[in-house]
């Protein structure tokens, strides 16, 4: 080799080194506090949205099904049975805490006249089929309080901070119309009051 | 050509944010193609699942349109009790004081019988057509292909009605009153427990052969489970979670028409569609979704 190209290669390396390494320390650092500010706690949060999702289009599928109940008694039953809250809980990292069921009549002619009951029967003679507030407009809204916890949740005693050491609360609620408007024929209770 | 040393360690600096905008970019599109994909796949369910209750809706207004089969269960009701009071009659004439009006009183009874038959008849025709307008309804259904969804490499096909069956809800009622105008064939339906009591009125039951007795037990009179009129007002049209269906006749079974007949008009239809989903946007993905759907037929109308 003679004396000229060692003297270019030495130099090509130490150019190539020098650039490398410069190149290699930012890039180092940029890509670890890439990953450590956006991308793992991106990564980490975007299942929330997903969980949300899953979990309000389940809640929403329940009440849909619910409002197609024969009575109201029933709907109030079908609620109790397990099958919901197994459903949500499949979902993983949501943890349904409290479940409501009521029904809402809204009157036709006056949309701010609302009335909002928890259990059958409740349902005033002036507010059903016929009655004085009527024609009513008759809603089953079923409300969910549930947490929902992001992939990765760093517990830390003492320090509560929603989607970091903790899980998000969230407040879910869904409504369906009420399907049976019919009458019992034998008692003659309106079966969205049986 | 030559480059400059520096400007060729520039240049691969540049290529090398290059590659990790490049990789950055795969990754996020990977995350919303699979995030997107999810998305269609619930979309095409709740779009399915809005198509079968529809046709369930349909199939179901085919059962009473018009309260067809609340007439002609108040007409089995009736034609029940001409026949009944026929055989009193006839069996009255059979003594000396009415002997002459035997002939007549046979000739009464006669029709009557022949009219409760013609009765099955146009009941049994009245089941066909509304069977014949239902499967018309379904393939009007299916042959729409609304449910088709072609999105980049997503696409949905199908939405084929898989099963279909026709019965009722297990109500045991029906939408007949029963008379108290001819006593003995009311405590004779009482005993048989053919009537259910209620508050304000009585009702005969639903899905039994109300057999008469003696030499006219070979007649059948059995009355759909129709909800009957209360308050002047009729059970509308509606979607029920189906928990009691029972069914009487399947119109089709595993996405194959079924022939077959049923002694009462049906109440309520379930529905069971299904669709082909498909995905290549992150390996292949190939699934079937499916929904049932029950929908109970509306409610007889108040005798005018």
């Amino acid at each position: 080799m003679c004396k000229t190209e060692i003297k270019r290669s030495n130099r090509s390396r130490e150019q190539r080194s020098e650039a490398g390494s410069s190149q290699l320390s930012e890039f180092g650092a940029a890509i670890f506090l890439l990953f450590s500010c956006v991308v793992i706690p991106l990564f980490d949060l975007s299942v929330v949205p997903v969980r949300l999702g899953l979990g309000k289009s389940i809640v929403n599928n329940r009440v849909h099904q619910l409002a197609q109940s024969e009575c109201l008694s029933d709907a109030f039953k079908a609620l109790q049975e397990g099958d919901f809250h197994n459903g949500l809980t499949k979902i993983g990292g949501f943890t349904a805490k409290s479940t409501q069921l009521s029904l809402i009549a809204t009157s036709v002619k006056n949309p701010d006249q609302t009335m909002i009951v928890d259990r059958p029967g409740a349902l005033s003679s002036d507010w059903l089929p016929g009655g004085n507030k009527g024609p009513c407009l008759y809603r089953l809204d079923l409300t969910v309080d549930a947490e929902i916890e992001p992939l990765i949740t760093a517990k830390v005693p003492g320090v509560q901070i929603p989607g970091l050491t903790r899980a998000i609360p969230f407040h879910l609620r869904e409504e369906s119309n009420w399907e049976n408007m019919g009458c019992d024929p034998l008692s003659g209770e309106f079966f969205v009051n049986k | 050509m030559k480059f400059p040393r520096r400007q060729l360690a520039k240049r691969s600096a540049r290529g090398s944010m290059l590659f990790l905008c490049i990789a950055v970019l795969a990754v996020l599109l990977v995350t919303v193609g699979i995030a997107f994909s999810f998305y269609l796949v619930f979309f095409s369910h709740k779009h399915l699942q809005s198509r079968s209750e529809d046709l369930a809706l349909e199939c179901a207004r085919q059962l009473n349109e018009n309260d067809h089969g609340g007439k002609i269960n108040n007409l089995i009701g009736h034609s029940r009790e001409l026949v009944f009071t026929s055989r009193e009659l006839y069996q009255r004439t059979g003594n000396d004081e009415f002997r002459g009006l035997q002939g007549l009183a046979a000739q009464v009874l006669d029709q009557s019988r022949s009219g409760a038959k013609l009765i099955t008849e146009e009941r049994n025709r009245y089941v066909d057509l509304s069977v014949a307008r239902m499967r018309k309804a379904v393939k009007e259904a299916e042959s729409g292909n609304q449910g088709n969804l072609f999105l980049a490499n997503f696409s949905t096909a199908g939405g084929e009605v898989f099963d279909l069956r026709l019965g009722d809800l297990g109500q045991p009622i029906s939408n007949v009153e029963a008379s108290s105008g001819v006593y003995n064939l009311n405590s004779y339906d009482r005993q048989q427990n053919f009537i259910k009591p209620g508050k304000q009125v009585d009702l005969f039951v639903s899905n039994v052969n109300l057999k008469l007795p003696g030499e006219d037990s070979d007649l059948i009179f059995e009355l759909s489970s129709l909800q009957p009129p209360v308050k002047g007002q009729s059970a509308p049209l509606r979607l029920t979670r189906g928990k009691d269906f029972k069914q009487s006749l399947i119109l089709r079974d595993g996405g194959e028409d079924k022939a077959g007949r049923c002694s009462v008009i049906p109440s309520a239809v379930q529905v069971t569609m299904t669709m082909n989903v498909k995905q290549n946007i992150v390996g292949e993905f190939d699934s079937k979704t499916r929904t049932v759907n029950t929908a109970c037929a509306n409610g007889a109308w108040t005798e005018p």
